[in-house]
């Protein structure tokens, strides 16, 4: 939508992720539950993923399989009585789960920053734009009120709001939903952070409006040489924005690989059903879109074997038994027991 | 917001002028006869009676009076209390008539209410600073320790707190901090606000409406407790006690200021009992006085400048809420 899917990712927001450095971040074996009335909600189940220093990654799936409770599991921030009962999540040497809730703060908004979907919910509404922006900063970089201020017009300005003097001290409700999301990327960016998780940025905004935000997210994050985490469902920001995409379903990974590959050769039956389902080209009026049968399963009560064999065309015994684990295939890694000989290469 | 309080304001002269109309028809036709209370024991002698009665106006048509009545209010001259025409009462209404609260004598019925209602103020002052911060701080703690130990005593002891009538709860710290453990050395009467005798009254008052305000309190942070705009104040990773005072309290307490101005409203028409109990001398005393002499006009007066507080009042509370919630404005 933002980005045209048939175009390539020509700027991906660094030039080639080194699969050999080391992760900034290491997501291991992660399991993020809810206890619920109706059992136990696997919310994340088994997810490990790795995230280099100065890469972009798409984290795509369907509405809740689990990718933004995967991020607010490296946040810490998960809602109600949400918890991460095992794996780890390593960053900068530190098991992120196992932190204090004193080391976490430090971490929260100084090493790894959020942006998240609702401009319009997400800022206070009592609180002026300019004071959202400044108050991280005189926690983090210890800032006096002043500096902070003025590290906070800049910001204002490097995002793109008009006359930031008169702005600063405006509340949310005099903003457009596109003003405040720049708000919300000024804070997350206010502290230099490391990390960027952007949680759809850009959902709930205008169509003409989201592909400026996300060029201004890849701008600021390319300046910062920042990793950033975008999770998203639109296949169009994943081809225009990421260097490499991984597909969630049910709370676990269903595949992974560097953005070219995994579009062009989508090798799990989920991943090509995504992306059959985003119109083409070369669709003619009148074409219906593709979509995936049935709904995502219930995460109290999941399918034995393959999480997607309930939906998925190709499924047979073996598949409705035993769970596939992830396998590589060229470039990218597919858990799949279908995957076809000719994507083996 | 300038425009709008000039017309509040301009609206309180009709609000007014009805008060006036309903008390002054209550007291026209109510039980108590003004010439009678004046002439005390004389008041059998006719002449006497039709003297005294004319020298007060009071013989004229209701309408003529209410006018006269209304004017005389409007210009600052609230008449004159019973007890200032002495022993000699009935000579001196005769003497001076209706134009005695001119003569700027002691006792006309505004100083008197005036007088009284700052010592009103001052006890309600300290019960609305118990409130807004003890109060408010328990709701806080109740809310963000919610379903908890610690949240379940708050919530119950504001409770009981609340249940307990003054005049229950103002004899019992009476008992208790006088007599037993004699941590006051005078049973009552006021000595300055800031004086120890303003403190257990002061107590005692704020204990009836502290249950609303804890409830209040705790309602509307656990209401904000959930929303993303909490979530994004913890991703930038703020201190707890700064997510609660920046981001959650100023949406928390606009319910709280609604009730904060209905419970001063309350507190400053003076409490009947609290004042009685602890013998302050405030407008609920002299509410109860006037009312037990049959001091006509200074009751109409007190009524009237108790309407007068809760209408101030409720603009200045419509008014604050644009400083609490940005998007409120005023047209």
């Amino acid at each position: 939508m933002g980005t045209d899917r048939g175009s390539q990712p020509e700027s991906p927001l660094t030039d080639g992720a080194e699969p050999d450095a080391k992760p900034l971040l290491r997501i291991q074996a992660l399991h993020t539950q809810f206890e619920t009335k109706q059992g136990t909600v696997r919310a994340v189940d088994g997810l490990s993923l790795d995230l280099y220093e100065g890469e972009v990654l798409g984290l795509v799936g369907e509405s809740g399989c689990g990718k933004t409770m995967t991020a607010l599991s490296i946040m810490g921030l998960l809602p109600g009585n949400g918890q991460a009962v095992a794996g780890e999540i390593n960053f900068e040497g530190k098991n992120l789960l196992q932190c204090s809730s004193e080391e976490m703060k430090k971490i929260r908004g100084g090493k790894i920053a959020m942006v998240f979907q609702e401009p319009m919910t997400a800022l206070t509404p009592t609180m002026t734009i300019g004071r959202q922006i400044s108050e991280a900063m005189e926690i983090h970089l210890d800032l006096s009120r002043e500096e902070a201020r003025e590290r906070a017009l800049e910001l204002l300005e490097h995002v793109g709001i008009p006359s930031p003097r008169a702005r600063f001290d405006n509340y949310i409700h005099q903003f457009s939903g596109g003003m405040r999301q720049r708000v919300m990327i000024a804070i997350a960016f206010s502290c230099q952070p490391r990390l960027l998780l952007a949680d759809e940025p850009t959902t709930a905004l205008d169509v003409t409006v989201q592909a400026q935000i996300l060029d201004l997210i890849k701008q600021l994050a390319q300046e910062a040489g920042m990793t950033a985490l975008f999770i998203t469902h639109d296949m169009g920001i994943v081809a225009g924005s990421c260097d490499r995409v991984a597909v969630m379903y049910a709370g676990r990974m269903v595949e992974i690989g560097p953005v070219d590959d995994v579009l062009l050769n989508p090798r799990h039956p989920y991943t090509q059903g995504l992306l059959g389902s985003v119109p083409s080209l070369d669709s003619r009026p009148g074409d219906r879109l593709f979509s995936i049968s049935g709904l995502p399963p219930d995460l109290a009560s999941l399918p034995t074997g393959c999480k997607f064999w309930p939906r998925c065309p190709l499924a047979d015994d073996r598949c409705r038994e035993e769970e596939p684990m992830l396998e590589q295939y060229g470039e990218s890694q597919a858990a799949c027991w279908k995957v076809m000989p000719l994507h083996t290469n | 917001m300038f425009l709008y309080t000039v017309r509040r304001l301009a609206a309180l002269a009709p609000i007014m002028v009805v008060v006036m109309l309903i008390t002054f028809t209550l007291g026209y036709y109510g039980p108590i006869d003004p010439v009678r209370a004046v002439l005390g024991e004389e008041w059998e002698d006719e002449a006497r009676y039709a003297e005294v009665k004319k020298a007060l106006g009071l013989d004229r048509p209701f309408v003529i009076q209410f006018l006269d009545y209304m004017g005389a209010m409007f210009g600052g001259n609230w008449g004159q209390s019973l007890s200032s025409f002495g022993g000699v009462a009935s000579d001196r209404a005769v003497s001076e008539g209706r134009g005695a609260g001119f003569s700027g004598t002691s006792t006309g019925v505004r100083e008197m209410v005036v007088g009284r209602l700052g010592i009103t103020a001052q006890l309600s002052f300290w019960a609305l600073v118990f409130l807004a911060t003890f109060a408010i701080l328990l709701g806080v703690l109740a809310a963000v320790k919610q379903n908890t130990a610690i949240d379940y005593t708050i919530v119950t002891s504001s409770i009981i707190a609340s249940s307990i009538p003054a005049y229950v709860i103002g004899p019992v710290l009476l008992i208790v901090f006088v007599l037993k453990i004699p941590v006051f050395k005078t049973v009552g009467g006021w000595d300055g606000m800031f004086s120890r005798q303003a403190i257990l009254p002061a107590i005692v008052l704020a204990f009836g409406p502290m249950l609303v305000i804890v409830r209040q309190t705790r309602a509307g942070i656990v209401e904000v407790l959930g929303k993303d705009f909490v979530r994004t104040a913890r991703a930038k990773g703020m201190p707890e006690r700064l997510v609660v005072a920046r981001h959650m309290l100023r949406t928390a307490m606009i319910p709280v200021l609604t009730s904060m101005g209905l419970i001063t409203s309350g507190l400053l028409t003076g409490s009947l009992f609290v004042e009685q109990i602890f013998n302050i001398p405030g407008i609920g005393k002299l509410a109860i006085q006037t009312l037990l002499s049959g001091d006509h006009a200074v009751f109409m007066g007190v009524v009237l400048f108790q309407s007068l507080i809760i209408v101030t009042v409720n603009l200045l509370t419509d008014l604050l809420y644009g400083g609490l919630d940005p998007r409120v404005t005023y047209s």
